[in-house]
């Protein structure tokens, strides 16, 4: 596939929480100031960019040779699990200033199914290495774009008027329905 | 909050306090990616049922001889082992399913109901404590799910539709909405928000007004205390001034 | 041959997982980082170690 198609469709088309509904709970989360939603959407590029091409190649230099392929699962959870400990290690280690602005959001990534969702699309997909590198750039890209268009939206929706039971969740419903109707007007561009 | 919740400790009633997905916001990827059909709802909540259930059954047996450092990676392990189980009975017992749910089969291991649970949970009850806690939450989950789907399938197909998961049977069909009233909408991203954004309002609306209620309860009883009081002083005062 | 492999490989996965926790857990936090914010009350992940810092902070007030 054109990698540049690949690369659109990833970032707008299919976009990961407006179209495929994945990485709910950071994104409600974390989205009601702008500078967590940077930080936050920075980390997860890092992780999820550095935890896919780990899994690529466990699948493919670990497990296809052996015919393991069903443990893929287990085995892609806990290499995020271990890459997330190894990055947070590494950035309290060699750049206290990077770690100020994402340290707080590294544990949070663990849990967070966008990661997971990538590393196994890759391989269900059959991507080879540089299509899995820009795919899993273009999801969380897709990820951080939504989460900093979405928290600005939050920001001035923070001092409007709701009714009592729409106040917090419910309104960002709301919110992210209408954003999906704009998204989803990408879908003829490809 | 205690003397309410006390009150009414319904079927029902822990369905819509203690909802994971509505209350608590959590799971909320697959109950909006699946709920397009009644038959996913039923099919993905059975799922989480049964992973949900025995994972903190094991947890709950495993926790006692887990060193704490480990813990996490363990319970990791455990649940994706029973998802890993569960998504190959269903590609063998229920192929169309299977591939009609997907990758959300294998993303309930990092559904957050899962690890919650057996981390607030299970890893700090009894087995038969446990069990019932799974159980009752994934059928709390599964109760949302089909909610969900019951809405979004009438309005946006019109149709009431079932069917046998093994065999693709119709087992049951039913047209609730002539097709020219129908509305697409719900059967896409947008709808999946505006409906979860209701049924969510719906769930904080219902809470909101218990909470008042007991607010205004409270107060009463406080009122009545106080009245009481000032009587009681009346009374003790009134012999007082009379011997004056 | 081949379950003894998955077990392998599932051990050493757990291994690593382990020590990689462990080592990181002793790693000091960067000065200046001790009391970061966590600006996350909307999630509902509630194993989330994040969260029982926000808690603690709160019940601390």
């Amino acid at each position: 596939m054109n990698l540049f198609t690949l690369f659109l469709s990833a970032l707008l088309i299919n976009n990961v929480i407006l179209s495929k509904f994945i990485g709910m709970c950071p994104f409600l989360g974390v989205s009601t100031k702008l500078s967590s939603a940077i930080g936050m959407g920075v980390a997860v590029i890092f992780v999820i960019f550095g935890a896919s091409v780990l899994s690529w190649a466990l699948y493919y230099y670990a497990l296809v040779p052996l015919e393991l392929q069903y443990m893929k699962l287990i085995c892609f959870i806990l290499l995020i699990a271990a890459f997330v400990q190894f990055v947070e290690m590494f950035i309290k280690k060699n750049s206290p200033s990077l770690y100020k602005s994402l340290g707080i959001y590294l544990p949070l990534i663990t849990t967070n199914c966008a990661v997971l969702y990538v590393a196994l699309d890759n391989v269900t997909q059959k991507y080879n290495l540089i299509e899995t590198m820009v795919n899993s750039i273009a999801v969380s890209a897709g990820f951080m774009l939504v989460l900093v268009i979405f928290a600005t939206i939050r920001e001035r929706l923070a001092a409007s008027d709701v009714p009592e039971a729409w106040k917090g969740n419910p309104i960002a419903f709301v919110v992210a329905a209408i954003m999906a109707i704009a998204f989803s007007a990408f879908a003829g561009l490809v | 909050m205690s003397t309410a919740s006390e009150k009414k400790q319904g079927f029902w009633r822990e369905m819509i306090y203690n909802n994971p997905v509505f209350g608590l916001y959590l799971g909320i990827c697959s109950t909006l990616a699946i709920t397009t059909t009644l038959n996913n709802a039923i099919g993905m909540g059975i799922a989480v049922i049964v992973v949900l259930t025995v994972s903190n059954i094991v947890i709950s047996l495993l926790a006692p001889i887990t060193p704490d450092e480990i813990h996490i990676p363990v319970y990791i392990v455990v649940i994706a082992t029973l998802v890993t189980v569960v998504g190959m009975l269903m590609q063998a017992y229920t192929p169309t399913l299977y591939s009609t749910l997907g990758t959300f089969i294998d993303l309930i291991v990092v559904n957050c109901i899962i690890l919650g649970r057996a981390e607030a949970y299970a890893s700090s009850h009894n087995v038969a404590e446990s069990a019932r806690d799974g159980l009752m939450m994934g059928l709390s989950y599964t109760f949302s799910l089909i909610a969900m789907s019951l809405i979004r399938q009438i309005l946006g197909t019109g149709l009431l539709e079932f069917s046998n998961p093994m065999s693709n049977q119709v087992i049951f069909s039913l047209r609730l909405i002539p097709e020219a009233f129908v509305i697409p909408v719900f059967t896409t991203q947008t709808g999946a928000f505006l409906t979860f954004a209701v049924l969510a309002a719906a769930v904080a609306a219902i809470k909101n007004n218990d909470e008042k209620k007991e607010a205004a309860a409270l107060k009463a009883k406080a009122d009545a205390e106080k009245a009481a009081k000032a009587a009681a002083a009346k009374a003790a005062a009134k012999p007082v001034k009379e011997a004056a | 041959m081949n379950i003894l492999f998955a077990i392998l490989i599932a051990g050493a996965l757990v291994g690593l997982n382990v020590w990689l926790y462990a080592a990181n857990k002793k790693t000091p936090v960067p000065e200046g980082c001790e009391n970061l914010k966590p600006d996350c009350r909307g999630c509902g992940i509630t194993d989330c170690s994040l969260r029982a810092k926000v808690e603690n902070r709160e019940e601390a007030k």
